[in-house]
């Protein structure tokens, strides 16, 4: 900036600076002396250690360098804290994701991978061939076997279907003879008719 | 800083600043700046303050945060929080 002076009665306009001589210096060198009113930086616009005037104060920045490592990574946020970067920075930020690696175990359980996603599944069978020795099952042996899934066993005893009126006439089934009449049934080769008695 | 001056014959010794009688009144201080060291990019942009007997103008810009991919990008600068 400039100001107006006055010295010895005499004005002088819009002065910057002042020089005046330095003591012993030859040839003669001056200090100059200038109006610093006009400016208006503060230790927070200045670069830490480095100094400056700003009206007829001098002033020593405070602002920190900083560097990537002074960056901060909590999750997804990065936190650059307030200071001076002298060069670009920057700083990765997992996503959370992981990478999977296509593949698959044939094996049973079948456990296949695509796209970040697991997936297992699992098949089973088992044949069930019950078998009944010789003979029937008595009425106290009857019963209901149930496999969970899709088999299931049972067994019912044959006492109740073996009766004389369930046995052919003629006929004779451990032990009991039958009596049933079956009746006589015919078809009638041209006609296709068939006839029942 | 300080300076150790002649002046009319006598000596000064650590003069940091001289002032003036102001035309209007007052007094006009003038300082001596020589030991000042900071340079423009060492202040923000815009601001001002005098090294060395000279005006300095702060030309640091404000940095500025991009993202690409899961990568933060600081421009040099000075920052805000980011």
């Amino acid at each position: 900036m400039a100001q107006n002076v006055t010295i010895n009665g005499v004005d002088y306009n819009s002065v910057p600076s002042v020089k005046i001589p330095i003591k012993g210096s030859s040839p003669t060198s001056y200090a100059v002396f200038v109006d610093t009113s006009d400016a208006d930086a503060v230790a927070g616009n200045i670069l830490a250690t480095k100094t400056a005037y700003v009206n007829g104060s001098k002033i020593t920045g405070n602002i920190a360098t900083k560097t990537s490592s002074d960056m901060t990574v909590s999750g997804k946020t990065v936190t650059a804290p307030a200071g001076y970067y002298a060069s670009a920075q920057s700083k990765d930020v997992a996503d959370g994701s992981v990478s999977v690696p296509a593949t698959s175990i044939t094996a049973n359980p079948t456990i296949t991978t695509s796209g970040g996603n697991i997936t297992a599944s699992v098949s089973a069978s088992q044949s069930i061939s019950p078998s009944v020795s010789a003979g029937y099952v008595s009425s106290g042996d009857a019963g209901t076997a149930t496999v969970s899934g899709s088999a299931s066993v049972s067994a019912t005893s044959l006492d109740q279907y073996l009766l004389a009126g369930n046995i052919k006439n003629g006929v004779t089934i451990f032990g009991v003879q039958g009596t049933l009449a079956l009746p006589s049934i015919t078809q009638d080769s041209t006609t296709k008719v068939l006839t029942i008695s | 800083m300080a300076q150790n001056i002649s002046l009319m014959g006598a000596t000064y010794y650590d003069v940091p600043a001289v002032e003036l009688p102001k035309s209007g009144g007052g007094l006009a201080t003038f300082t001596d700046t020589s030991d000042g060291d900071a340079v423009a990019g060492d202040i923000s942009s815009g601001k001002k303050a005098y090294v060395n007997g000279t005006l300095v103008v702060g030309s640091a810009s404000l940095a500025t945060a991009t993202v690409s991919g899961t990568t933060l990008i600081l421009t040099n600068g000075f920052p805000i929080s980011v």
